[in-house]
């Protein structure tokens, strides 16, 4: 389904669609009112750019500057090339030690490679442990935004999964309940989990340790009560030093949610004692992204979704309009990298008014790329039929001078019982002005000819 | 050839001309916080952290015994400040749920947004922040930095085998984007503010 279709779909209930857009909205103003209180906040977007960008061109010395020191303070270090590498080095290390429940922390990238599905497969229970993910995974659907992953749903759906799935009172809608009720049953599934698994915001090749950052408090409740804990990183997220964190920890919770900082900024270093760590290091498209001049610094992204919440069209259509699992304009310049036929839409559904580049936090010029794809999916032939025909018929009239004043001509005079018809999607929802009586070339030659 | 070798490969021959490391160091000095802990607490209490000044650290033994019940578990390892609970006896992480409140020391407090330090030899569990239902968290009121730059400056290199920057209470804001405090980890943090 296009995004247009998809959205055409989410646009039914105007009230809620209403609501979706003012929600995000007020999350992208309270990200303004903290990027406001930083001094010099573009300087520090500034750095963080310069940062990234110098990673990215000596990617693969941290890489293995990051390895060594890892492997040095006790972590088992893996490689995977692709999504289905990851997945069997995961359940290789959960089937050695004969784990049958897994708790999982945010983590895009398992999303990515369908962990939880492979997983499953294998008779392993797998519990997402933050709020937002445990409703939709409950729901047996994706995410529809990768910061806020329930945004889309309102307090009495998320009562009714609840009253399904965790036995609360039908009808219970308090947030404050539902959260409690969440917390007691996800409580009892850290203390009986046999591994935990946790994303990676940052991966620090001096020190060979890692940072995770929630709110909820859920990655360190996994991460430090199971006997085994993975971390899965794709190879992007590495920097190279230590004191980076403090330019990029600015600028992550302020961006994403509004908050000063996250509440819970963890640095892992070393397993605990009697605990195995793992940490997997995934590919996956990414050094394919790394060689494409005009997108590379996709790369720098480091998963806020500030982008998200600014754009009028994610707030407008909905994370589920979107083909890939990250919507939203960053997802919009990530999916055709990994399939441009299957994905060739996203990079369409955008104004390009340029909001996305203006919030990122690492300055990346999404609007830019957005309009890259769509000249390089229109050249590889995946543009839709009757746009191509289009583009040729306005290529033919325009190259011809007469008959360019011809059409023009005609146009004035029968488009508006064209746009009664309503044929246009662009007229469908809009009152087009009048045209005028004459065009600027005929203008132009009544003017000279008076006196 | 080797996963590791392969992917390694393709970085090396996709990366571009290495550019210079930006010196963080240098940074502007626009972009640098004022601190003071008179902005460090009005942060704690932006961020749903609750504040408690005194002039010795003794008598947060005196705010334990007033503001928790007596029959309540307690988690100290702030020597000074004993807990119920005998944390040297406990080697299973599990054995902490059901702590009522963990107290520990903090080792320093970040202005520009009311986070504070702590080191996996301070909390002997790695667990006890996030396990515990409420926490008491001393700081000595002179430990204090302005922003996240200082704040790393400060951390140096971490000795340990984990480090956390904790800031206030654990919460979500994942149902409709209510607030609601206490997600997995604390319904409450206290920030025991000592030696003004």
């Amino acid at each position: 389904m296009s995004h247009a279709t998809a959205a055409h779909e989410f646009l039914r209930d105007p009230a809620r669609a209403a609501w979706h857009d003012q929600t995000l909205w007020m999350v992208r103003m309270k990200r303004d009112r903290q990027a406001a209180q930083v001094p010099d906040w573009e300087g520090l977007r500034e750095a963080a750019s310069k940062i990234k960008e110098h990673t990215l061109s000596k990617l693969a010395e941290y890489l293995e500057q990051f390895e060594a020191h890892a492997v040095a303070n006790g972590i088992q270090v893996h490689w995977a090339r692709d999504g289905e590498e990851h997945n069997r080095i995961v359940h290789g290390i959960l089937a050695r030690r004969g784990a049958r429940k897994l708790v999982k922390s945010k983590s895009m990238l398992t999303e990515e490679c369908h962990l939880n599905q492979h997983l499953e497969r294998h008779g392993i229970e797998v519990i997402d442990t933050d709020l937002g993910e445990r409703i939709v995974q409950l729901q047996k659907m994706p995410p529809s935004h990768i910061v806020m992953p329930a945004i889309h749903l309102k307090r009495a759906e998320v009562g009714e999964v609840f009253h399904e799935h965790l036995g609360t009172p039908r009808g219970m809608d308090d947030a404050q309940q539902l959260t409690e009720a969440a917390r007691q049953h996800l409580r009892q599934h850290f203390l009986t989990a046999d591994a935990a698994l946790t994303g990676v915001n940052f991966a620090i090749a001096e020190t060979g340790g890692f940072v995770v950052c929630t709110n909820e408090g859920n990655a360190d409740m996994g991460a430090h009560l199971a006997p085994v804990h993975i971390a899965c990183m794709g190879i992007e997220k590495l920097i190279p030093k230590q004191e980076h964190l403090g330019v990029f920890l600015r600028l992550l919770a302020r961006s994403a949610t509004g908050q000063p900082s996250t509440v819970f900024s963890s640095h892992f270093l070393k397993p605990r004692q009697g605990q195995e760590m793992h940490l997997v290091l995934v590919d996956n498209g990414r050094s394919r992204q790394l060689g494409r001049v005009d997108y590379r610094k996709s790369l720098a992204c480091i998963r806020c979704a500030a982008c998200f919440n600014t754009c009028p069209v994610y707030r407008r259509s909905g994370g589920y309009s979107y083909s890939f699992f990250i919507s939203g304009p960053i997802g919009s310049i990530l999916a055709p990298n990994v399939d441009k036929a299957a994905h060739g839409d996203m990079p369409f559904a955008s104004t390009l008014c340029g909001s996305c580049s203006a919030v990122c936090p690492v300055k990346i010029d999404i609007h830019a790329q957005l309009l890259k794809w769509r000249q390089e999916i229109t050249a590889a032939g995946h543009s839709p039929w009757w746009k191509t025909l289009a583009m040729h018929a306005t290529a033919f009239v325009l190259k011809r001078p007469a008959l360019y004043a011809f059409a023009g001509r005609m146009a004035r005079r029968f488009t508006p019982w064209v746009n009664a018809l309503k044929l246009d999607p662009w007229s469908r929802s809009r009152a087009l002005p009048e045209p005028p009586k004459e065009s600027f070339r005929e203008w132009m030659q009544h003017e000279r000819r008076k006196p | 050839m080797s996963s590791r070798d392969a992917i390694l490969a393709a970085v090396r021959s996709a990366q571009p001309k290495a550019l210079s490391l930006f010196d963080v160091a240098a940074f502007g000095v626009g972009g640098r916080m004022e601190g003071s802990l008179t902005h460090f607490i009005a942060m704690l209490d932006f961020i749903g952290a609750r504040v408690v000044r005194a002039p010795r650290l003794e008598d947060a033994a005196t705010w334990l015994r007033e503001n928790i019940p007596v029959s309540a578990a307690i988690a100290s390892t702030v020597p000074g400040l004993p807990g119920t609970v005998d944390l040297a006896a406990i080697t299973d992480p599990h054995d902490l749920d059901g702590v009522h409140t963990a107290v520990f020391p903090a080792r320093f407090g970040v202005c520009e947004n009311g986070a504070v330090w702590i080191e996996e030899t301070d909390l002997g569990h790695r667990v006890l922040p996030m396990i515990a239902e409420h926490l008491l968290i001393v700081i000595r009121a002179d430990q204090i930095v302005a922003d996240m730059h200082a704040a790393y400056q400060r951390v140096g290199k971490i000795g340990s085998g984990f480090g956390l920057f904790l800031a206030g209470p654990s919460k979500t804001a994942d149902i409709e984007q209510c607030l609601v405090i206490g997600a997995h980890g604390a319904r409450g943090a206290t920030i025991f503010i000592w030696g003004e």
